[in-house]
């Protein structure tokens, strides 16, 4: 046997003229065994190519240059709630009608928001190409050289992800962390975006939901969500608290993307809500996000969105407790009862598509862990409830994925039985997000 | 063929041959201290073998435990190309046609929601359809019962490299055809056996055999720059998934084998590619991912597999206070009970597989595989019925929902792998529903 090493490396990466590449490492296993095997199915078809802070500016498409400041974000909510003059998108992202030009703010977040780039039908521009560095020196392991990048960047066909290698070195320098682990949740929030694009990209650009300021909140929060559930321990921690603190609201809000259930869509069959209907589905969603996230419910509970925000306190936990108070059927009655009984009669009727959801997640928080059925146990073992806590959340936010990109493959229709749902789904996602204390 | 599970029960126990059993599907994670399976290694005409090391201890370590109990039983033979292009068979040196399976999804995606029809009423009724009909979304999804136009023998050479890299055999092949096609000198190598050993071996064996290109996995790795071992174990893996999911009556290369119609080849490809995927982890994962990026879409679902079982519903909607009710697939399309999958996974404790049966009896409709609805609940209906829970908690590991897809897939081709009415069995729409669901999750995703 020849001690020959092998280079290959599971996903094709090319360096495009990137001069920081070399202080970046692909061939660490933790890179890929970090990976969910949808996520590492889509690293091996998607090349990705490094490059340089000037071709970064080049390939970020000027319309994406957009990002909502979480000052703006802050009190929002409170505006929004005001019933004579409502806060708007505009208000919360003034750029949102500039057309193509980029946020006021873009400038101040484009060193943490252009790091990476995830494009569906990438046009060659020979600027790209014009502005590659460090063409000749050898490119790191397993990455292809820039004469090999040239011609996959301009021939190949299909998505391409782009990554900022310079941006990412000087950003892990400036928050004190390692450049690699800068690298791993860029590279996984593009792999996000790939998984959510569904099955063809968008012909027409203003098709896109992205354009819109609540497409790009569901879209971001939905990928920094998928980047961020990669990691685990230490290094998530550093991610939320050192990377994620400093990105804009939109990004910020993927704490929050498990938590908050996005309603099945279209609510209703296509083109029929009148304004009186629309507003009155506007009003009744926003009363059910804020009940779902706060102590607003009118039969006194708390939203299953109240589970605490800061993970480790399982067993001091107002919601956890609930439910260990809350043993057998008698008092799944009564709990169901205050629901579509009396006062929560109406409430009832408006969550009803969620009773299934609802149930299913309270029965299997009680019941999965046993093997034997019917008999209700609760367990007080702290690592069954930590499991059980990351099931749940998972639960809620694959179900938030698969609607948004269901929606997309239908070719992001715009009539308001989708549209409303989707905007309020977005605007939760900002107002719970902005009062998180996890930064 | 007909009748082929009742005429055993009555020809009485000793000649019933052995069913598949859950626990022979077990993708338990080998502990170190496990006994090293015996893989017995005959070279038949490989020149060169420096590239691959057969005595590597990852080679086994990796093994899950039903693979170690296949490995220890199947002989490998080392072949060069020219002797493995003599033993493949004709009719599997087709790759299913993508064009025609693209423009088949598209135009299933292009069914209107509320066009959603019906599945042909014989076919519900297990009666044998001589015009298969080609409108609305069963129309569709019957496509994949047929033979002619997807399968392509033209790409073949284009493919090869990829698909031909192994070979599971039921029965030993003709002996002389591999033998006049072997070189003079052999390559050699710790623990493998000589020629004429291999000789020997395969005129007194009647089992199945296991067949390795030891120069295609060579030229395969090179041109990806892998290591040629990790190749060399990956195709190996995957023809132990063939064997692993073969029965003992084997229908490899009959007419009825559902390897020859394009839903049966693409689970059958997929679940062989998941069980190769299933022993890997982390950077080596993702090269043997990128290695089964290069093979026909049939190959693509291995990922998908693991993710949604087999469902044994026999109609798009099923009147039932759960599936009308359940919010995230009320309105939709029978397959897209899949995209939802997730939302099935976690409603344990609202369904049962037991509910679900009485219902569809009440229905009048039979069409499940396994006989269920019959005089008496089989062994496999027991199984699967204990092991549901198994599939309704989210606790559950993909592995063990992979095995009990597996178990269903085997159990089908127990009976004949009948595609129309026989006894209690109809053919099973959920397999081409599932079929569907591999290619647009793997190929077309």
């Amino acid at each position: 046997m020849d001690s020959k090493s092998y280079e290959a490396l599971p996903a094709t990466i090319y360096n495009l003229g990137s001069c920081a590449a070399r202080y970046l490492d692909f061939t660490r296993e933790e890179l890929w065994a970090r990976m969910s095997t949808p996520l590492r199915h889509k690293a091996v078809q998607i090349p990705v190519f490094l490059v340089n802070e000037a071709q970064m500016d080049i390939l970020y498409p000027p319309e994406r240059q957009k990002v909502i400041d979480p000052e703006n974000a802050k009190d929002w909510r409170e505006k929004r709630r005001n019933p004579d003059n409502p806060a708007t998108w505009q208000d919360l992202d003034p750029s949102s009608s500039q057309g193509k030009g980029p946020s006021p703010s873009w400038s101040r977040y484009q060193r943490i928001v252009a790091m990476g780039l995830y494009v569906c039908n990438p046009k060659a521009s020979s600027e790209v190409i014009e502005e590659a560095k460090c063409k000749e020196g050898p490119p790191p392991t397993g990455v292809l050289g820039f004469s090999k990048a040239e011609e996959a960047y301009k021939h190949h066909k299909g998505p391409h992800i782009y990554l900022c290698c310079e941006r990412i070195v000087s950003v892990a320098k400036e928050k004190g962390i390692a450049p690699n682990l800068v690298l791993d949740q860029v590279y996984y929030h593009e792999l996000g975006h790939a998984l959510l694009k569904g099955v063809r990209c968008f012909e027409k650009p203003e098709d896109d939901p992205y354009l819109q300021t609540w497409g790009r909140i569901i879209e971001e929060s939905a990928a920094e969500w998928i980047s961020y559930v990669h990691f685990r321990g230490r290094e998530r921690l550093l991610i939320r608290k050192v990377l994620m603190k400093d990105k804009p609201a939109e990004y910020r809000s993927c704490v929050v993307f498990h938590r908050i259930p996005l309603f099945p869509l279209p609510m209703a069959e296509p083109n029929n809500w009148d304004e009186n209907t629309q507003q009155g589905i506007r009003s009744g969603l926003r009363k059910f996000y804020e009940g779902w996230m706060d102590q607003k419910f009118p039969w006194g509970t708390p939203g299953p969105g109240m589970l605490p925000l800061v993970e480790g306190t399982l067993l001091k936990d107002w919601a956890d407790r609930k439910l260990f108070y809350m043993r057998g059927r008698q008092g799944w009655k009564v709990f169901r009862d205050s629901i579509f009984v009396g006062r929560g009669r109406w409430m009832g009727f408006l969550c009803l598509p969620l009773w299934d959801a609802w149930v299913a997640q309270r029965a299997f928080f009680l019941f999965s862990a046993y093997p034997s059925r019917g008999a209700v146990k609760v367990t007080t073992n702290p690592k069954t409830l930590i499991r059980h806590r990351a099931l749940l959340t998972s639960f809620m936010a694959s179900l938030n994925l698969s609607a948004w990109r269901a929606y997309k493959e239908l070719g992001a229709p715009r009539e308001p039985e989708y549209v409303i749902p989707l905007e309020e789904f977005a605007a939760a996602l900002i107002n719970f997000s902005s009062q998180a204390y996890v930064f | 063929m007909f009748f082929k599970d009742i005429n055993r029960s009555q020809e009485g126990p000793s000649k019933t041959p052995r069913r598949a059993r859950y626990s022979d599907f077990s993708f338990q994670r080998p502990k170190p201290e496990d006994p090293r399976p015996t893989i017995r290694i005959y070279n038949l005409g490989c020149r060169d073998l420096s590239p691959f090391d057969f005595s590597r201890p990852i080679l086994w370590q990796r093994m899950p435990t039903a693979l170690r109990k296949v490995a220890s039983s199947i002989p490998v033979f080392l072949v060069n190309s020219w002797q493995m292009d003599a033993i493949y068979p004709p009719s599997r040196k087709t790759i299913l046609e993508d064009q025609t399976i693209q423009e088949y999804c598209h135009k299933i995606a292009a069914v209107p929601l509320e066009d959603e029809g019906n599945p042909p009423e014989e076919l519900l009724r297990g009666e044998p359809f001589m015009f298969l009909v080609s409108e609305g979304l069963w129309g569709r999804f019957l496509l994949l019962l047929r033979r002619e136009r997807m399968f392509l023998s033209e790409k073949w050479s284009k493919y090869w490299p990829f698909v031909a890299m192994g070979l599971y055999l039921p029965k030993p092949p003709d002996l002389q055809r591999i033998l006049e096609r072997s070189p003079e000198n052999m390559g050699t190598g710790e623990g493998i056996r000589s020629q004429e050993e291999a000789k020997q071996v395969l005129q007194n064996h009647q089992g199945p055999v296991i067949f390795l290109c030891c120069e295609c996995i060579h030229k395969t790795a090179e041109s990806e720059r892998m290591d040629p071992n990790l190749v060399l174990d990956m195709v190996y893996y995957h023809e132990l998934g063939h064997a692993l999911l073969d029965v003992e009556e084997s229908l490899w290369d009959t007419s009825e084998d559902p390897y020859n119609v394009p839903f049966g080849r693409i689970i059958e490809e997929s679940a062989a590619n998941w069980i190769a995927y299933y022993c890997f982890t982390g950077k080596e994962a993702g090269l043997v991912q990128r290695l089964i990026r290069r093979q026909p879409m049939e190959y693509q679902g291995y990922a998908a597999f693991e993710e949604a079982p087999v469902l044994f519903l026999g109609k798009e909607r099923v009147n039932h206070p759960f599936w009308n009710t359940f919010p995230f697939f009320y309105g939709r399309r029978y397959f897209w009970l899949y995209q939802s999958w997730p939302a099935i996974w976690h409603a344990g404790p609202v369904i049962s597989l037991h509910e679900l049966d009485l219902h569809w009896a009440g229905q009048g409709a039979m069409h499940i595989t396994v006989p269920m609805s019959g005089p008496q609940p089989s062994a496999l209906y027991q199984t699967i019925q204990h092991n549901w829970g198994l599939w309704s908690r989210p606790t559950a590991s993909p592995e063990e929902r992979a095995k009990l897809n597996m178990l269903w897939w085997v159990a089908y081709k127990e009976l004949g792998a009948p595609r129309e009415k026989k006894g209690y069995y109809v053919f099973p729409l959920s397999f081409l529903v599932f079929a569907h669901y591999l290619l647009l999750r793997g190929a077309f995703s």
